[in-house]
C-alpha cells in the first residue's frame, strides 16, 4: 500500500553491504534461498563474485536474483551509483542492510594511542557511508509506505571495552542516527538496529585472535534470525535496537 | 512562429533567468494557478497545506541514469558523445542521439554533426564496453551493447554522466539531479518537478492529511539538437503503475478528491494509462501521447511543473491545464518575484481550468 498502516509484509529485494564475507555473506545466501532478491555490495570483486554466484544458485529454485556491485561504502559520492545499479538489476528495493564495517587499526589500540586519521576512516565506513546510502534509497521507502533500514551494531555501542573505543563510538553514532531516522520517517517504515553478538568471522578474528571459536556464534545462525526479522519486520516497532536475545526470541515466536 | 513565442520575443513577456545550478531538494518557490486562472506566490511551506485534505499526490519515482557517454569510433579514433534517447527494455539495444565536437556548454543545435557510420561499426566506451551500430539516420542511432543490459549499465555508471544542460554553470553530478524519493533508474533526464518535494515535504504532506502514490516513468531526452527529431519528442517512454496507485486514483475520484501529478512525466503516464472517463489501468505500458492545448486531461486535476519559456514544448503541455492568459499572468508574477526557469528552477502548481 502506498499509505496507511502496513500489515503483513515482508521484504522482497534487499541491498546488503559487506556481503562477500561473514554475516553479510550468510545473510545474502539465506535470503536468496528464501526467494528474496539480493544486491550484494563489497570491495573485493573476486570474493563478491564467488558469493554472488553461490547466492544465485541458491535462489534459482524460487526465482530470486542475486547481483554483485563492487563498491566501497566509505566513498560517499558512490551512493547514487550503488542504489541505481542495484535497482536496475534486481528491481525496486524495500530494504537495506548496513552490514559493512571497519574495525579500525588492528591490533586494537587504546584511545590515547590510536591514530586519528584511521579513526576518520572508521567513521566514514560505519557512519557517513551508510547514511549516504540510506539517503539514496530510503526516500523511496517513504514514498512507497514501506521499507526496512537495518543497521548491524555491536554490544560495544553500549558497553565500554578498553581498546574498542573508536569502533564502539562509530557504532553508537550510527545507532543514534537510526533512532532519529525512525522518528523522522514515522511508523510505516522500519528503521532497526541489531546487535548480533560475537560471531566466528574474519572481523572477530582480527579483533580477538585468541578467542575460542567454539564460544562464538555461527554467522549462519544469526543470518537465519535476521531473515526471520526481514520476513515480518512489522512485528518490531520502528526505532528498536534488538539485542542478540531479542533477535533469537523473534525467531522462536 | 506561434503567437506566444512571437509575443515573448517581441518583449511582451518580461525575461526570466535560468537557475544555473541544482539547488538542494525542497528549495524553491511555487506559484499556484487556481481553476479560475488567478496566480499567487505560495508562502514557504504552504505547498503541503494548500489543497484540500485527502488530495492524492502521484509522483514519478524514476531515478536519473548517467545517460550521456563519450565513445570512440573503432578504427577511426573519432570521439562522439551518445545520449540515450530511449531505454524501454532490458535487451541492451537502445536508441541514442550522437553529438560530435563541442561539450555540454554548447547548445545541442550547435554541436558538431556525427559522421555516417556503416551498419556493424563499433563504438567503444572508456570502460571498454562495445556498442554495435544497428542503424543510423543523422544524429539518431540504434545501438546494441555487446555486453547486453549489464554491459550498458556498467558503461554508463563507470564512464557516463547525467545529461548536462548548456545553461548550467558547471557540470552537475548524478547525486545533484536525483529527487529525494527515487527508486529504479529509468529516467534519461530528471523528472525535475519532484525537486520541490524533499523528504520533509513528503512527511509534511502526509501530516497534512494528503495522500501519496507513485508510478515509475522513463522521462526521456528533452533536446536532440536536430529540429526534425525534436519535433518527434517526447519519444515513447515506458512506465509502470502499481495496482495500489490505480486503486488510490479510483478512490480519490470516487470521493471527489483532487489528483495532483508531480511533473509532466507523471502526467504523461497517468493520462496514457487512463481510459476515457478516467479509470486507470495498472501495469506496464509505453506512453506515446502528447499533451497540448486541446488535450482534455482524464485523470490529472492539478499539475506541479517547472517554469519554461513561451513557445517551448513544455509550455505547450501546460496549456492543457490553463489558458494562455492565465499562463502569461503566472509568468509576469514569476518575473516580479525573480523566480527561475528550467529544470533546476522554481515551479508552478496549476489547477485545471
Amino acid at each position: 500500500m502506498p499509505h496507511g498502516e502496513p500489515k503483513n509484509w515482508g521484504v522482497s529485494s534487499v541491498l546488503i553491504t559487506g556481503a562477500s564475507r561473514g554475516l553479510g555473506r550468510a545473510l545474502a545466501l539465506e535470503l536468496c534461498r528464501r526467494g528474496v532478491n539480493v544486491a550484494l555490495v563489497a570491495r573485493n570483486a573476486e570474493d563478491l563474485e564467488a558469493t554472488t554466484a553461490e547466492a544465485r544458485k541458491l535462489g534459482e529454485a524460487r526465482g530470486a536474483k542475486a547481483e554483485a556491485i563492487v563498491a566501497d561504502v566509505a566513498d560517499l559520492a558512490d551512493a547514487p551509483r550503488i542504489a541505481g545499479l542495484a535497482q536496475a538489476l534486481i528491481g525496486p528495493l524495500d530494504a537495506v542492510v548496513h552490514n559493512a564495517s571497519d574495525l579500525g587499526e588492528t591490533p586494537l589500540a587504546s584511545l590515547l594511542d590510536g591514530d586519528s586519521e584511521r579513526l576518520e576512516q572508521v567513521f566514514r565506513t560505519n557512519v557517513h557511508g551508510p547514511l549516504a546510502l540510506t539517503r539514496a534509497v530510503a526516500g523511496n521507502f517513504l514514498l512507497h509506505g514501506r521499507g526496512v533500514v537495518l543497521g548491524i551494531s555491536s554490544d560495544a555501542a553500549v558497553e565500554h571495552y578498553p581498546t574498542w573505543g573508536g569502533y564502539a563510538a562509530s557504532k553508537a553514532a550510527f545507532d543514534h542516527l537510526l533512532g532519529t531516522l525512525a522518528a523522522e520517517l514515522g511508523d510505516g517504515l522500519r528503521v532497526l538496529s541489531v546487535d548480533p553478538g560475537e560471531m566466528d568471522t574474519d572481523m572477530h578474528r582480527a579483533a580477538m585472535p585468541d578467542a575460542d571459536p567454539a564460544t562464538l556464534a555461527d554467522p549462519q545462525a544469526i543470518a537465519i534470525q535476521l531473515a526471520h526479522l526481514l520476513a515480518a519486520p512489522y512485528r518490531v516497532p520502528s526505532g528498536t535496537r534488538l539485542s542478540t536475545r531479542e533477535l533469537s526470541a523473534l525467531e522462536a515466536a | 512562429m506561434n503567437a506566444l513565442l512571437e509575443r515573448s520575443v517581441s518583449g511582451h513577456l518580461p525575461e526570466l533567468l535560468t537557475q544555473r545550478l541544482p539547488r538542494p531538494n525542497g528549495v524553491g518557490s511555487v506559484i499556484y494557478v487556481n481553476a479560475e486562472g488567478a496566480s499567487r506566490l505560495l508562502p514557504e511551506g504552504q505547498l503541503a497545506t494548500l489543497l484540500p485534505k485527502a488530495t492524492l499526490w502521484v509522483l514519478n519515482d524514476a531515478a536519473v541514469l548517467p545517460a550521456a557517454l563519450w565513445v570512440e569510433v573503432e578504427g577511426s579514433g573519432t570521439r562522439i558523445e551518445i545520449r540515450i534517447a530511449s531505454l524501454n527494455d532490458e535487451s541492451g539495444t537502445f536508441s541514442a542521439i550522437g553529438f560530435g565536437s563541442g561539450n555540454y556548454q554548447v547548445q545541442t543545435e550547435q554541436r558538431g554533426a556525427v559522421q555516417q557510420l556503416p551498419v556493424g561499426a563499433w563504438l567503444r566506451s572508456a570502460a571498454s564496453v562495445r556498442f554495435e551500430v544497428v542503424h543510423q539516420t543523422g544524429r539518431l542511432f540504434e545501438l546494441r551493447c555487446a555486453g547486453g543490459y549489464r554491459g550498458l549499465l556498467h558503461a554508463l555508471y563507470t564512464s557516463g554522466a547525467p545529461i548536462q544542460y548548456a545553461y548550467t554553470a558547471r557540470p552537475h553530478q548524478l547525486r545533484e539531479v536525483q529527487n529525494s524519493y527515487v527508486g529504479r533508474p529509468w529516467a534519461i533526464e530528471p523528472a525535475s518537478a519532484g525537486r520541490h518535494l524533499s523528504a520533509s515535504v513528503l512527511s509534511a504532506l502526509q501530516a497534512a492529511g494528503q495522500q501519496l502514490a507513485w508510478l515509475t516513468h522513463a522521462a526521456g531526452i528533452s533536446s536532440t539538437g536536430d529540429a526534425a527529431l525534436d519535433a518527434l519528442l517526447p519519444f515513447p517512454e515506458r512506465y509502470e503503475i502499481p495496482e495500489a496507485t490505480a486503486v488510490a486514483v479510483a478512490a480519490a475520484r470516487e470521493r471527489g478528491s483532487l489528483v495532483v501529478a508531480v511533473g509532466s512525466s507523471t502526467t504523461r503516464a497517468l493520462e496514457a494509462a487512463a481510459s476515457p472517463g478516467g479509470a486507470l489501468q495498472s501495469g506496464s505500458g509505453l506512453a506515446s501521447l502528447r499533451l497540448h492545448a486541446d488535450y482534455e486531461p482524464q485523470v490529472v486535476d492539478v499539475l506541479l511543473t517547472g517554469i519554461h519559456e513561451a513557445g517551448s514544448s513544455h509550455r505547450e503541455l501546460t496549456r492543457a491545464f490553463a489558458s494562455d492568459g492565465a499562463l502569461d499572468a503566472a509568468w509576469h508574477l514569476a518575473a516580479a518575484h525573480d523566480l527561475k526557469l528550467h529544470e533546476f528552477g522554481d515551479a508552478m502548481l496549476i489547477r485545471r481550468r
